[in-house]
């Protein structure tokens, strides 16, 4: 064409041109009457006809042929650009560049995109909260935004009700509890089981209860039902509704909802087993919170507890006092410390603790006890140990005997009234793991104010001071028990555990456990100077 | 914490530096047994504390797991160069006899079955 610019009418060349490109070419007059078409174009435009306006497509009909630009449109389901070059006489030569294949990749790009988005955006949401009720919550609240007009998430359930969270078309969510077996639709049943796996299923919405469909909704056009895949555990299924005269489910669409179900799922799943752990230490830890401690016999006890700050809440410390029962005429006082953290510690712990509370009635000889809660510990899995301090404890008029034995555990500190402070005389084996074990039991009176100091290594070894990583050690923790001379247990406690958190700071230290054992000073009837002894009420 | 080995035909001897505690005690488990695996021949295993320094309660537990392993298997077992500070923690808990003096605990020197 280029090559007959001044040619009156169209040139031997550009007529080879036209009618031999490979694509459809239009040549408009300015009228926009068609002046020539070729072959392809013939085929692709049925209705054009030269000498005749173009009658479609309209986007190419009404382009502008004073100072044409490229424009594009469909044909039918094709998709065309059309790039125009001006010949003479204000004739437009069109030429239209199929692009159906482009334009459906890069739409097909586009929501791959958009799907990707929204996976990434419910991973980050359903994250968000380990909490079961909100997952459920956002995942239906998700899917009705992305996937549906309307969502329903179902929990698994032992009982025969089943737990419902439900997002209608108004994105409202309700929760509630519909008491109906879940083989009341067709397979729900088998998505909530989890195993095994099986694919989203087809409902026929004339068959669904009413409960599936929220209120308003209109006529239910499909409904699909998807299993939330857990890790390991069924956590539920996932409901989608559409309405009657929106498209039904296309296979892309199912197969993202499956992909959507499957991160909804390990969320909610991870919830589940976060909320069934936090159960399994809380109840341990109800089991194994120290008990509060009281005047018992004439007896001041007092305890103070510490635990570690370092992830696990459950602690190997512990304390117990038995008041006297049938079979054993004095209190029984136990403080320990078992080997390790977190929940096999607790377990260890749980056990020793009920042990030693059905060997009440052989707390008359320690020694024996200890051989026998030695050997109900021993196991061949593990070497983990405890070390404990047992402490039978009795008013004799104004005082107080004590019989007091060390299991590898650090001596008790005995605070008299004058503020020295001796260390019990007592040592024996450590429990659990040795054959065979001794112990040394120390006899100990204490007078009226006296105090005997149980206490486990996390107040020794509590690392704080100036530098922050010195050992509290046996001599600051004697000081601070020889401040402690003459007052009441419970004070002696609080002194204890005050120093002690002093000395660690901010820093991190393990459980801690205190127990203090007073002979009470009774109400004293006449001023003395503290050395003598005065005289008091019983 | 770190150890290093000396061995001869019938000794395995262990030297631990650094802490011994709840972090560190998985990892010397599994060098003895490393150090012990296949070898047949070994009477002895000797565990160097002259470098340790804090050992806690989990890592007395160790010490006792490999103890009571070496036993198991006919192998004396002893701690070497127990330094004032471990040797508290064993006297207090009475450890301290069980764990250095070269005795052969659980089946006898000559019995060399059940070993992994």
């Amino acid at each position: 064409m280029t090559s007959s610019p001044a040619r009156p009418r169209t040139g031997a060349v550009s007529t080879v041109s036209v009618a031999s490109a490979p694509c459809p070419v239009v040549v408009l007059d300015a009228d926009g009457h068609v002046a020539e078409l070729n072959a392809v174009a013939g085929t692709l435009l049925p209705t054009a006809r030269v000498g005749r306006p173009l009658p479609s497509p309209t986007w190419l009909a009404a382009a502008d042929r004073t100072r044409p630009v490229p424009v594009t449109g469909t044909v039918g389901d094709r998709s065309f650009s059309a790039h125009p070059s001006v010949a003479a006489d204000g004739r437009t030569v069109w030429w239209l560049m199929e692009e159906t294949a482009y334009r459906s990749a890069s739409a097909e790009l586009e929501a791959e995109r958009a799907r990707t988005r929204f996976l990434t955006e419910a991973s980050s949401a359903l994250l968000a909260s380990l909490n079961l009720e909100r997952c459920m919550e956002v995942t239906a609240r998700l899917a009705t935004e992305h996937l549906a007009d309307a969502a329903l998430v179902i929990a698994p359930t032992a009982a025969r009700t089943l737990p419902v969270v439900a997002c209608d078309q108004r994105g409202e969510l309700t929760r509630s509890t519909v008491s109906e077996a879940p083989d009341s639709v067709p397979g729900l049943a088998e998505a909530l089981r989890g195993f095994p796996p099986v694919p989203s299923r087809w409902i026929d919405p004339a068959t669904a209860p009413d409960w599936l469909i929220p209120a308003g909704f209109g006529e239910v056009g499909s409904l699909v039902i998807t299993p939330l895949p857990g890790l390991g555990v069924p956590a539920g299924a996932l409901i989608l509704l559409r309405r009657a005269q929106q498209d039904a489910f296309s296979e892309a669409e199912e197969s993202l909802a499956g992909l959507f179900a499957a991160r909804a799922g390990a969320a909610m799943s991870a919830a589940r087993l976060y909320a069934e752990q936090n159960s399994i230490s809380d109840t341990l830890m109800r089991e194994l919170l120290p008990p509060t401690l009281r005047q018992t016999e004439g007896v001041e006890f007092a305890g103070g507890y510490r635990a570690s700050k370092d992830t696990e809440r459950v602690g190997g410390d512990f304390y117990d006092v038995h008041p006297p029962g049938e079979d054993s005429p004095e209190t029984l006082v136990v403080l320990g410390d078992v080997a390790g953290k977190g929940l096999e510690a607790a377990v260890l712990t749980g056990k020793i603790r009920n042990t030693l509370h059905a060997l009440l009635p052989m707390a008359d000889d320690h020694a024996k006890m200890l051989r026998l809660v030695n050997n109900a510990m021993r196991t061949s899995h593990h070497t983990r140990f405890a070390t404990l301090v047992v402490a039978s404890v009795r008013r004799e008029e104004r005082e107080v005997a004590l019989r007091l034995t060390s299991a590898g555990h650090p001596a008790p500190l005995i605070i008299r009234r004058d503020g020295t402070v001796e260390e019990a005389d007592t040592g024996g084996t450590l429990i659990g793991v040795l054959p065979a074990i001794t112990s040394r039991t120390a006899r100990v009176r204490l007078a009226p104010g006296e105090t005997c100091l149980l206490f486990t290594d996390g107040v020794t070894e509590a690392r704080g001071g100036p530098l922050g990583d010195t050992m509290f050690g046996d001599q600051r923790l004697k000081r601070a028990a020889a401040e402690c001379a003459g007052m009441p247990a419970e004070a002696v406690v609080e002194r204890v555990q005050m120093v002690t958190s002093q000395w660690i700071g901010d820093g991190r230290h393990d459980d801690i456990a205190v127990l203090a054992i007073t002979a009470p000073r009774g109400a004293h009837l006449s001023a003395v100077d503290g050395a003598t002894r005065g005289r008091y009420t019983a | 914490m770190t150890t290093s080995f000396g061995t001869g035909p019938h000794t395995v001897r262990l030297a631990l530096t650094g802490d011994l505690d709840y972090d560190t005690c998985g990892e010397l488990l599994r060098r003895v047994r490393t150090a012990l695996d296949g070898r047949r021949e070994v009477t002895d295993l000797h565990l160097d504390c002259r470098e340790l320094e804090l050992v806690d309660s989990m890592g007395l537990s160790t010490l006792l797991e490999i103890h009571r392993s070496a036993g198991r298997d006919g192998i004396a077992f002893r701690l070497e160069g127990v330094g004032p500070a471990l040797r508290r923690l064993l006297e207090l808990t009475g450890t301290y006899e069980y764990l250095t003096n070269p005795q052969r605990s659980g089946t006898s020197a000559g019995s060399r079955h059940g070993r992994t």
